[in-house]
């Protein structure tokens, strides 16, 4: 059992990862040209160029930041919102057409419109935050409908005060479902902030040294930045796995 | 409003869903300190009943006592342990809290239940910790809603006994609904039958039960009569 789940869970991504690698290889052998495609060693040699480089690890730090603090502000107003409609329906309904605009707007024309109202190192904020709000939104709001109704009218029934209710049934029964949604929105939100550098330019960010890259067509270092950002993605994306890891064990889920 | 303190009286319920109404003024006197036993067809609005009691229902112009409920199923949250469960629905410090929840599973024999979670209690012993919660909860009422169903025969009526043992204790006034004429027969010191009708639901039967409890069993020739007579007219509903 313990050597099928090792088959499984180690042996197949790395098979998986070792079968992309090599039809690259290949491909980029069969093209003969870096500018086109760069060999996976070429990369990875950029990459660890780019490591030594001290502007990388700025540039880094400041599209985490951006990442971050947008995220943050979007999820703590998405949960807020969220909690509001689940205690008013008429809010719920009101909300709701504003969440669906949000949602349908095509992410170019928010970057594009955004790009015309705010200033380059600000764009990325706004982007990030109106494309993922929705999102979060929906997830929070979701996650407190699905409170099993049941252990609701127990809690009625008892007088449970509205503190204990949030505390030892709301937050329990939501964390799982909505740190799954996090764990996809964040990874999202590094797509999105970096994008926005891309198209405002932003000043020492992962977007604006990748939009350098391209227009030198520096191919190699290109995918070296991409290879960091999907890096910065595969971190985020682990340590809320992690996060509910630990929150699984201390609620005992079951 | 009590009649000489000897019922809890339960005063013009009305209830509609839509165009359908469950309860219209419907009243009733429930003994003090007694087991009354609902029966009655499916629809007839016996849940219905314990969950405008109980608050859960709102009710026009009724306002609902403090009730004690204890569902069909357990209904433990699941991220706390069963003393958690209990400790809940108390007030007061948590270290108070607790220590009055420990007592009551130690006095229901539920000691080895308190540091486990309802996914690894059984389900008879989850149900227990249940009946626990309910009658540890400081309440006018307490409410029963099928509590047995879905079990096996045998458990069914070990937690039967269990709980008359222990309700016994300090006799809480209880309203009691079920599907099974014996267990009726089993725990109530009052049977009551209600049905539904256009006119919302109406007590079509009321007989007090006085046979000493431990009495009771099939062939008995009382609980043989009245398991007749009550069969008799559930058929026809």
């Amino acid at each position: 059992m313990e050597k099928k789940r090792l088959v499984y869970n180690i042996l197949a991504p790395i098979v998986g990862c070792a079968v992309f690698i090599a039809v690259w290889f290949i491909v980029a052998a069969a093209i003969g040209k870096s500018i086109i495609l760069p060999s996976p060693a070429e990369t990875l040699s950029s990459f660890f160029d780019l490591l030594r480089d001290g502007k990388f690890y700025l540039a880094l730090g400041k599209t985490l930041a951006r990442t971050l603090v947008s995220f943050s502000i979007a999820f703590v107003l998405a949960a807020f919102f969220a909690f509001v409609s689940t205690v008013s329906e008429f809010f719920k309904k009101a909300f709701s057409p504003i969440t669906v605009i949000m949602r349908v707007l095509p992410t170019i024309s928010i970057i594009l419109l955004v790009l015309i109202w705010f200033k380059s190192a600000t764009a990325p904020f706004v982007i990030t935050f109106i494309v993922i709000f929705p999102m979060l939104y929906t997830t929070v709001l979701n996650a407190a409908e699905n409170v099993p109704q049941e252990l609701l009218e127990m809690c009625r029934a008892y007088r449970v005060s509205r503190g204990k209710r949030l505390l030892n049934l709301y937050i329990p029964q939501m964390t799982p479902s909505v740190l799954t949604g996090v764990s996809i929105t964040l990874s999202f939100s590094v797509k999105l902030t970096v994008a926005a550098e891309v198209l405002a330019s932003t000043q020492k960010s992962m977007g604006r040294y990748m939009a350098q890259a391209s227009a030198y067509v520096e191919t190699p270092m290109l995918l070296a930045w991409t290879l960091a950002a999907i890096l910065l993605g595969f971190l985020l994306e682990g340590l809320v796995l992690l996060v509910k890891m630990i929150l699984a064990r201390r609620y005992h889920a079951n | 409003m009590q009649t000489e303190n000897k019922t809890f009286d339960i005063k013009n319920i009305s209830v509609e869903f839509g165009t359908n109404c469950v309860f219209r003024d419907f009243s009733l006197a429930l003994p003090k300190g007694k087991i009354t036993c609902v029966l009655g067809p499916s629809g007839a609005g016996k849940t219905t009943l314990l969950k405008v009691l109980g608050g859960i229902l709102p009710a026009k112009d009724f306002s609902a006592p403090k009730c004690s409920f204890v569902f069909q199923d357990h209904r433990l949250l699941p991220h706390l342990t069963a003393l958690d469960n209990l400790a809940l629905v108390l007030d007061g410090k948590k270290a108070e809290r607790r220590e009055r929840a420990r007592k009551m599973l130690a006095d229901m024999e539920l000691a080895e239940a308190e540091n486990l979670f309802p996914s690894e209690l059984s389900g008879g012993m989850a149900q227990r910790v249940a009946i626990a919660r309910g009658l540890l909860f400081d309440a006018d009422l307490l409410l029963m809603d099928e509590p047995f169903k879905g079990l096996d025969l045998a458990l069914q009526e070990r937690l039967i006994k269990y709980f008359i043992k222990y309700w016994e204790e300090n006799r809480r006034t209880t309203v009691f609904v079920t599907h099974s004429i014996l267990e009726a027969i089993l725990v109530a010191d009052r049977i009551i039958v209600i049905d539904g009708g256009a006119d919302g639901a109406k007590v079509l039967y009321e007989k007090d039960f006085d046979l000493p409890r431990e009495k009771r069993a099939l062939g008995q020739p009382e609980v043989d009569a009245l398991r007749k007579e009550l069969h008799d007219l559930l058929v026809t509903l």
